[in-house]
């Protein structure tokens, strides 16, 4: 007796709380040929993103929550540059790798600072020469297997901004670049800390779309540090 | 407001727990040569797989319970053609690929039957002449995202065993080859029906080894000689 299957049963299956979580896979033995051709299938997109170390390749799709909260960060970013007039280029979750460390990353959001004079003007940026982004934002990190901030020691990422869903970590490369040192103040704009950062990411205006008020809050709060300092 | 506006703490996604049975990702915009650079870097493994279907890439990392499965339900094959007399081929993880329909798979486990011969007799299977697994499972505990059978109806597989953690199915190709029926036996190995397969599978995950598969050869060979006297019996 032959029942057929309808087959919305076997194509749409109802959504799972897989759906909402962080898709993220770890392929090892992958050439760097292999991580090029898949970057350049991606061409431009920003999800998935792909990081690349030695053989190991990383693919995740970040959540909507996590997006959001990288948006938050980058957007506290460019309040503050502009608030207090520092130069800065935002490349997103640009890709940066290095065919000679065999070594890549696309972060969640990316800042060139203290650096940007060596990038400024340029369209195509060049890993071989031009340094990584100064400051890379890093939204989901819990169940990462591979070791992204080793990665971005190597390769040179002055400053890490983790959220580790607990709260915001300042990491700063340390002076001999082995690693990272957690820090209460950002090296990149120090009117920042992460005290500040954690606290301003879990204000409820934010996921309740109150996200003008939000940002004009610290808005206003920037502008008052300027105040009192000078 | 609706959609991401949640008033739960954001951070409780952390502690979901991870998927069981596999990790699944899809990627999309995948070309046929990226496809096969990925092969290329993997042909030694069967872990993780991959299944290509014009562009859609899925990448499949089993954890031990979609292997335990895998597992159990090839070797209950292996036993019932053993029992039936039958000869049978596990090829395991092989890719199995056709460019100019720019669909390829990997299965957990399939069997070669009545193409046996084309299985021992190559080294090499190249589905625009040979023909593909006559059966393929496929455990599939989380839900893949990438519907593999139109892949398997298209490349011409006839039955696909695929269990999702709660019951094994038996589907078997449509004449018209665009899709699957879901049916009670197996036509390959006909002494064994969907329901046996959820019962054996279940007590090949709990029941030690060599327990289970004598319990299975004495249940085996009880249904061979019964239906040999059903058949003895009629004119």
């Amino acid at each position: 007796m032959a029942a057929t299957i309808p087959r919305s049963a076997l194509r749409g299956r109802p959504k799972t709380d897989a759906d909402d979580r962080t898709q993220r896979i770890v392929l090892d033995g992958v050439s760097w040929a292999t991580y090029e051709a898949l970057l350049a299938d991606h061409g431009d997109r920003s999800v998935p993103r792909f990081a690349y170390d030695r053989g190991v390749l990383e693919i995740v799709r970040p959540t909507a929550t996590h997006e959001e909260r990288a948006d938050a960060l980058a957007a506290i970013v460019g309040v503050v540059a502009e608030e207090r007039g520092i130069p800065h280029r935002s490349v997103r979750s640009m890709t940066y790798r290095r065919a000679t460390e065999r070594r890549g990353f696309e972060a969640d959001a990316s800042f060139y600072i203290q650096t940007l004079d060596r990038v400024r003007g340029k369209r195509q940026i060049d890993p071989e020469s031009d340094p990584p982004p100064d400051l890379v934002i890093e939204t989901d990190v819990t169940h990462s297997s591979l070791d992204k901030l080793d990665l971005y020691a190597r390769l040179g990422v002055l400053e890490v901004w983790r959220d580790d869903a607990e709260r915001i970590h300042i990491l700063v490369l340390r002076p001999d670049g082995e690693g990272y040192d957690d820090i209460a103040a950002s090296a990149a704009l120090p009117i920042l800390t992460a005290a500040r950062l954690t606290g301003w990411l879990g204000d409820e205006s934010l996921v309740l779309g109150e996200r003008h008020r939000w940002l004009k809050q610290i808005r206003d709060w920037v502008r008052a540090q300027a105040d009192t300092s000078g | 407001m609706a959609g991401i506006a949640q008033r739960a703490p954001i951070h409780e996604q952390a502690t979901t727990p991870a998927p069981s049975g596999e990790h699944r990702f899809v990627l999309s915009g995948v070309s046929w040569k990226t496809y096969e650079a990925l092969l290329a870097d993997h042909q030694d493994r069967s872990a993780p797989r991959f299944a290509y279907d014009r562009g859609l890439l899925e990448i499949m990392s089993p954890l031990p319970i979609h292997e335990r499965r895998n597992w159990s339900l090839a070797l209950l094959v292996t036993l019932v053609a053993e029992e039936m007399g039958v000869d049978a081929e596990n090829l395991g993880s092989t890719t199995f690929r056709r460019e100019d329909l720019e669909h390829g798979f990997e299965p957990d486990s399939c069997f070669y039957v009545r193409h046996v011969s084309v299985a021992r007799a190559k080294d090499q299977i190249d589905l625009r002449f040979d023909p593909p697994p006559d059966l393929v499972i496929e455990i599939d505990l989380t839900h893949s995202s990438l519907d593999k059978l139109p892949l398997y109806a298209r490349l011409g597989v006839p039955e696909v065993w695929r269990d999702d953690g709660t019951r094994t199915r038996i589907l078997v190709r449509r004449p018209t080859g665009d899709g699957y029926d879901d049916v009670g036996f197996s036509p390959a190995f006909p002494v064994v029906s969907a329901d046996d397969l959820g019962r054996w599978l279940g007590e090949g995950l709990t029941r030690p080894r060599s327990a289970w598969m004598a319990a299975l050869r004495a249940w085996l060979r009880e249904r061979l000689d019964a239906g040999e006297a059903t058949r003895a019996m009629s004119p």
